[in-house]
């Protein structure tokens, strides 16, 4: 075969070939966690995600060491009723003489625990009936996209209330009715971008293959709609912790006493004249985070366009 | 050329020096240039994409982007420096006394303009006529461009002229204040071959009549043979050589342009005569140039004192200069090159021919119809069809190469998908290894997949982004079964070592390689299950001319290893021919002519063909081309002409029979077959079109 390296080239090739081979899980994991880094160390060019990180992950923090930092028992009455903020109450204590800052500090668990599960699971929905309208085309694209109209049409709240009527408020009902409603948003992100990637050559290579629909799907699409889905992801958990709030200052959220942001604030909302701090602080609780989260989305897709 | 020399210089260009700031580093995008321009001369800027050609022409014009600026150097136009001055002592002399021709007609102009308004704002604004004078003044610049019915272009937008005569409303525009210096940055680039000809000829009867000074930058070194009096060599940067046009083509000086001239298929080679020599390595990044020569990494004639001092331009022989000191060793040598083993020239051996048939068509045709909608119907607008593939009929032999060439819509890309399955054929049939496959790929046998593959044109969008080398690889390696399981990952390796790249290729992504590795892992990628046929779909178009080299010999040397047949689609007459052992020609979706490449450059030949063959520009100023020009552009697909398609702009019309009848087919022997009126005699008494 003419243009064939010498017989010692082939040798030194096969060499280096060998070294290659073995992959063992160990390799697959440090390359996962090198891609990781690098994918983090990136981010970090961009100071709106820096910032957006900083406030989310401060969040993620108070929330977990909760029972470390709260000075309190949130349920507890540790002082005198609607008292200003104090060296003892730093945040001074709510109309019925509990402290506010055990209770903010507890008070985030609902929505940091709920909206990124909430979330997850719309991904994950919308993703598959996005890829498949998209990729499908014809019939099946129509039917799913009627269905999603209709589903976007419907009011959210007005569903939960009802689901609510029937089987009682839990978080399990947030949390499907949430997901249920953020399913199109995403299934039409993904179509849109499902459409653009299958006319790419190497999705035609796919098919000369012979590769089944699922293959192309999942193994060469959806791997390249990864970046716009965890963009789109954050921004979401931003609105869903908005509405998780919303739901608890309508009071239909999860039931008291439990510390909750929203509820805090709709509690308090009476004595808002004369004792703000119980109003103002989970409401500033609330919007820091969707700003952050808000923050980090865009920062994300910032620094991934400006490779 | 005496004359010329004599008369005055327009621009002087002296260490010329330009910076880019960007996110990581200070580029320095151009390095000690210097050239001159006399009255009435042109000269010409070749060189590959990032070599600084483009941002040296913009850096006269002052039309940098935000973060570059001029770093050294003088640009003195007419002994007037352009560095330092401000928009607004630059605005009397652009447009007016420089002009500039851009690339892309459709961005230069206006969409939302009428032609008139843009045309006569030029004379508006920098001689201060009135409307009506400018008018009278812009439809006798678009008489001079050869264009037909002045005044109702006038009144046309853009969108509704076709590439070509946009063109050439953008060099009247640039001509109307007769510029003493114009400036063409690869004008005719986006534009089909025959109406680049015509475009070419336009610019050399312009200068004869308008004596400007003229810049022309092209990648394309035929181009600049056929326009240029001198030609500047770039690379990375910096000027290499520069030399009037005869001395570059037939007596290069510096190892760059002889290996640039190397590289490159003429319409006068084929594999088996002058094989090409494709330059090793690859360009390097302007943050990490080599501290001496900048072409030494990839220079077969490097010595030591290469590697560390910056050679300097030394002006030569009178009127030449070269950047390198070893030119007068080189002016002895041949000018062939030898290049290291893995990328050496193949000598493709004369193999006896396989007869047996490895895909057949019989009047196959692919039709894209659109169908109206509901509000369509209901407006009583008809069902339009493109028929993008018209009855084409063809016979492909085992361990061929058969080569498919047409200007744009003539349909060679449709009939690449077609054939391959990608889109489902309207009408016919094809056979390929005697089974029959006339649907789409999802419904052909499975076995019959593995046998047929496909290398396509874009080399950014061919490789799945998030996959690395190994797992492209392995894929079809394991679909096929080509080997068994424990045997995938030497086969891999092997696969790679066909396309010339190492094994540390095995984990890389494609974002990390540049478009020539790309393109030959998509060709291992085809190879791998060892297809019997594969078709490529413009494999190089996107690629660097120097990279080009390679992969073709990549392409050559695997089909030659597996004995596979190739189908190549191009637009590019000369790789075609260089390539190929077969051609079709295609226009408008039918076919008007197949036969053996030679016999296919020799009359008898279809008048399509002689068009097509006297518009290739040859990268050589000695060749003698007939001027067979066609009028007007490409008709529309959706609405093609009755009878023979190409009668509309046929040269040699034969008369009525060539609007109302298809042609016939003429034997001309040999499975030389041609589709015209004109009587097989007629034909054969043409002039040839390229004789050297």
């Amino acid at each position: 075969m003419s243009g064939v390296p010498q017989s010692q080239s082939v040798a030194a090739s096969s060499r280096v070939a060998a070294a290659h081979k073995s992959r063992t899980v160990f390799d697959h994991v440090r390359d996962g966690w090198q891609a990781l880094r690098g994918r983090v160390v990136f981010l970090f060019e961009s100071k709106t995600a820096v910032v957006g990180l900083a406030i989310v992950v401060f969040w993620i923090a108070v929330t977990i060491l909760a029972p470390v930092l709260a000075p309190y028992p949130p349920n507890a009455l540790t002082g005198r009723v609607s008292e200003s903020p104090s060296m003892e109450h730093l945040m001074g204590t709510d109309y019925m003489g509990r402290d506010v800052c055990s209770r903010l500090v507890y008070g985030g668990q609902t929505i940091l625990l709920l909206a990124p599960i909430c979330v997850v699971c719309a991904e994950i929905i919308g993703a598959t009936v996005g890829l498949t309208a998209g990729f499908l085309r014809g019939m099946v694209d129509e039917v799913i996209l009627r269905i999603l109209d209709a589903i976007m049409a419907f009011p959210m709240m007005l569903l939960y209330m009802i689901i609510m009527a029937a089987t009682g408020p839990s978080k399990i009902n947030i949390v499907g009715v949430i997901a249920f409603s953020s399913t199109p948003g995403v299934a039409r992100l993904m179509r849109g971008l499902v459409l653009e990637i299958r006319d790419l050559e190497f999705v035609q290579a796919a098919r000369l293959r012979g590769e089944s629909a699922l293959y192309i799907m999942f193994r060469e699409i959806l791997p390249n709609c990864l970046g716009p889905l965890i963009v789109d992801a954050c921004l979401r958990v931003g609105y869903t912790s908005f509405w998780i709030g919303s739901l608890g200052f309508l009071g239909i959220g999860v039931p008291p006493p439990d510390p909750d942001w929203g509820r805090m604030v709709s509690e308090g909302r009476a004595w808002i004249l004369t004792a703000p701090w119980i109003v103002v602080c989970p409401s500033l609780a609330v919007s820091s985070l969707v700003i952050g989260l808000n923050l980090l989305a865009d920062g994300i897709s910032e620094a991934s366009k400006r490779v | 050329m005496d004359q010329i020399r004599a008369k005055e210089t327009v621009l002087k260009v002296e260490g010329l020096e330009v910076l880019y700031e960007t996110r990581q580093d200070d580029l320095k995008a151009v390095r000690d240039v210097s050239f001159e321009i006399r009255r009435g001369e042109s000269l010409g800027l070749v060189g590959e994409s990032g070599c600084g050609k483009t941002t040296a022409a913009l850096a006269i014009m002052s039309y940098l982007s935000s973060n570059g600026r001029v770093t050294g150097g003088q640009i003195l136009f007419q002994s007037e420096n352009l560095v330092g001055k401000t928009d607004k002592e630059l605005q009397p002399i652009r447009g007016s006394r420089i002009a500039m021709v851009y690339q892309d007609p459709m961005t230069t102009l206006n969409p939302s303009l009428r032609i008139e308004r843009q045309l006569t704002e030029v004379l508006v604004v920098h001689e201060g006529l009135t409307k009506r004078e400018a008018h009278g003044r812009c439809v006798e610049m678009l008489e001079k461009v050869q264009m037909p019915d002045p005044e109702h272009i006038m009144e046309r937008y853009p969108h509704q002229l076709s590439g070509g005569q946009q063109q050439r409303v953008v060099i009247a525009m640039a001509l109307l204040c007769n510029p003493d210096l114009l400036i063409m940055d690869e004008p005719t680039t986006g534009l089909d071959v025959t109406v680049e000809a015509t475009v070419l000829d336009l610019i050399r009867a312009l200068r004869h009549e308008f004596d400007s000074a003229l810049l022309y930058i092209s990648h394309n070194l035929g181009v600049i043979a056929r326009v240029c009096d001198r030609v500047g060599v770039m690379y990375i940067g910096e000027l290499l050589e520069e030399a009037s046009v005869e001395d570059i083509f037939l007596r290069p000086l510096h190892p760059y342009t002889r290996s640039l001239l190397g590289c490159v298929p003429s319409i006068g080679t084929s594999k088996t005569t002058h094989p090409l020599h494709p330059i090793p390595g690859r360009v390097p990044r302007l943050n990490r140039l080599p501290a001496g020569c900048v072409f030494e990494p990839r220079c077969a004639f490097s010595q030591e004192q290469c590697r560390e001092v910056h050679p300097p331009l030394v002006t030569v022989e009178g009127d030449r200069s070269v950047r390198c000191p070893g030119w007068q060793v080189l002016r002895g040598e041949a000018t062939t090159l030898v290049s290291d083993d893995l990328t050496a020239g193949l000598t493709v051996s004369d193999r006896r021919e396989d007869t047996r048939s490895v895909l057949s068509t019989s009047h196959l045709n692919t039709f894209y119809t659109g169908k109206p909608s509901w509000i369509g119907r209901l407006m009583r607008k008809k069902e339009q069809c493109v028929k993008a593939v018209d009855d084409v009929s063809l016979d492909m032999k085992r361990q061929a190469i058969l080569g498919v060439v047409g200007e744009s819509g003539c349909g060679k890309t449709t009939l690449a998908k077609t054939i391959v399955g990608l889109i489902a054929p309207t009408g016919g049939e094809i056979e390929f290894l005697g089974v029959d496959v006339s649907k789409i790929v999802e419904k052909r046998p499975k076995e019959v997949l593995k046998e047929l593959q496909m290398v396509f044109q874009n080399p950014d969008s061919t490789l799945n982004p998030t996959q690395s080398v190994r797992q492209i690889l392995a894929r079809p390696l394991r679909i096929s079964r080509t080997v068994p399981r424990s045997q995938v990952h030497e086969e891999v390796c092997r696969l790679l070592e066909a396309v010339s790249l190492d094994a540390s290729y095995l984990d890389r992504r494609p974002g990390q390689m540049s478009g020539g590795e790309k393109q030959r892992i998509a060709i291992a990628r085809a190879f791998a299950s060892r297809p019997e046929l594969v078709v490529c779909d413009e494999p190089v178009s996107s690629l660097d001319v120097s990279v080009q080299g390679a992969c073709l010999n990549t392409l050559l040397g695997i089909q030659q290893t597996y004995g596979t047949s190739l189908i190549f689609i191009s637009h590019d007459l000369s790789m075609v021919r260089y390539l190929c052992d077969y051609i079709v020609v295609m226009y408008l979706g039918k076919v008007c002519e197949v036969g053996r490449t030679d016999d296919l450059l020799s009359p008898p030949y279809h008048p399509y063909t002689e068009a097509l063959l006297s518009a290739v520009p040859v990268p050589d100023p000695t060749v003698q081309q007939a001027r067979i020009r066609l009028e007007g552009a490409v008709p529309s697909a959706l609405n093609p002409p009755a009878g023979c398609r190409f009668h509309t702009r046929c040269p040699r019309k034969f008369g009525e029979m060539c609007e109302t009848t298809e042609p016939p087919a003429l034997w001309a022997g040999g499975g030389h077959i041609i589709y015209c009126h004109i009587p097989l005699e007629g034909l054969q008494e043409i002039e040839p079109a390229v004789s050297e």
